[in-house]
């Protein structure tokens, strides 16, 4: 085995973790011996790293309401009249950023990505989400998350398909935030949310951004506020 | 059921405007991409396997999407790729070459690439999918992968090599 011409597919394989058995051995062996056959190894390491890196950001960017809204706001399951029910009122002034991420990678993503990221990022996080899971809806909370003083609070709870979701705001040093948090019994994540830009960065908020966080609510199936005595007794089980 | 397909498509967006971008380049077509794929999944759920991977599903639903449209747009558009990328300007007024800047080194280099070796250098190096679920997800064989993988990966790896390296000066005149 040790004599066989080692092709560049072989290299790229092993070092992507393809090989096993005793290509992979080889391979190591022989890039253990021959310098260029490492060079050759980590050039193809190299290149995927560069691929990842290029399209992190674009990972990391705000989701467009439209798109959100494309996803959740058509359904065809839900009476259409559903839709259009604002559950509270967003300032028509405002900009809204609405943003779709998972866990962590969002969280961990945003702040190196756009200007307030760091804010958005620190206004989902697990900090404040735990928070939140323990205080009543109307009773605000502060705490320090990813260098921000955070202030939050809950405004409602929605029983959903997939477990129960709030609708939050959270501030901090003039930047205010809307999101969606949501738990199905283990955890919780921010899968929606909108940032409200102050200053001289208004433009007309896109009617698919006024209607993102709500058509969200509509499509994991959120029926009305589960009231302060149900919301009470599921923080007292930790939302189980 | 459905909810909670729209609920994962939501998490899934961010990987599918990258997708989306790759094939496009520009991130305005990307994102009529990404839609026109999630309308046409959510018209077809009944089409989708539970328990199988919904991400490579929607990758395969909006790469033959672009495919189709590719076709029809060069059916009537006579000049090749690259020349295309150079010269036409998007509706908002940014050139198609928007890509590139954003994307850096890296982008340039993609744009030169078939869609074949642009679409494997994603679901490998950025989606982390491995090379028997690209194959699976593509139909082709694994060799197929691995050949179009090692060319792309090679082209890369030489632009970024011939990039002058920001902040340093250049000893190689």
């Amino acid at each position: 085995m040790t004599e066989m011409k080692v092709t560049d597919e072989m290299l790229m394989a092993y070092a992507d973790g393809e090989l096993d058995g005793a290509e992979k051995d080889t391979v190591a062996r022989l890039a253990a011996t021959d310098p260029l056959i490492a060079a050759r190894i980590a050039r193809f390491a190299r290149s995927r790293q560069a691929v990842k890196e290029a399209f992190a950001p674009i990972h990391a960017q705000p989701v467009p309401p439209a798109l959100v809204a494309a996803v959740l706001g058509s359904g065809g399951e839900k009476p259409a009249q559903d839709n259009r029910i604002l559950r509270w009122l967003v300032p028509v002034a405002a900009t809204l950023v609405v943003v779709a991420g998972v866990g962590g990678y969002f969280a961990g993503m945003m702040g190196s990505a756009t200007g307030d990221g760091g804010f958005m990022a620190a206004a989902t996080g697990t900090v404040v989400t735990d928070a939140l899971a323990m205080t009543p809806s109307g009773t605000e909370v502060s705490v320090s998350s990813a260098g921000y003083a955070v202030t939050a609070s809950a405004t409602g709870t929605y029983q959903t398909d997939g477990g129960v979701c709030r609708i939050y705001e959270a501030s901090s040093d003039g930047q205010f935030l809307r999101g969606i948090t949501c738990t199905g019994g283990e955890g919780w994540s921010v899968p929606v949310a909108t940032l409200e830009q102050a200053g001289e960065t208004y433009r007309p908020a896109s009617e698919a951004g006024l209607y993102a966080l709500d058509a969200f609510l509509d499509g994991v199936g959120a029926g009305g506020d589960i009231g302060d005595a149900a919301e009470q007794d599921m923080i007292a089980r930790g939302w189980q | 059921m459905s909810a909670e397909i729209r609920h994962e498509m939501v998490a899934l967006l961010p990987r599918l405007r990258a997708f989306g971008r790759s094939l496009t380049r520009n991130s305005a077509d990307a994102d009529d991409l990404v839609q026109l794929t999630c309308e046409k999944a959510l018209g077809a759920l009944s089409s989708f396997t539970p328990g199988t991977r919904l991400d490579s599903w929607l990758f395969r639903i909006m790469r033959n999407l672009w495919i189709d449209q590719h076709r029809k747009a060069r059916s009537t558009v006579t000049v090749d790729d690259a020349a295309i990328a150079e010269t036409l300007v998007g509706d908002d007024g940014r050139t198609i070459t928007e890509a590139r800047m954003e994307l850096g080194a890296v982008g340039d280099a993609m744009a030169d690439l078939p869609e074949e070796q642009r679409t494997v250098l994603m679901l490998v190096c950025v989606e982390g999918m491995r090379y028997r679920e690209v194959a699976e997800m593509l139909d082709v064989p694994i060799g197929t992968v691995m050949s179009r993988l090692a060319r792309a990966r090679s082209a890369i790896a030489a632009a970024l090599e011939g990039e002058p390296l920001p902040a340093t000066v250049d000893v190689e005149r």
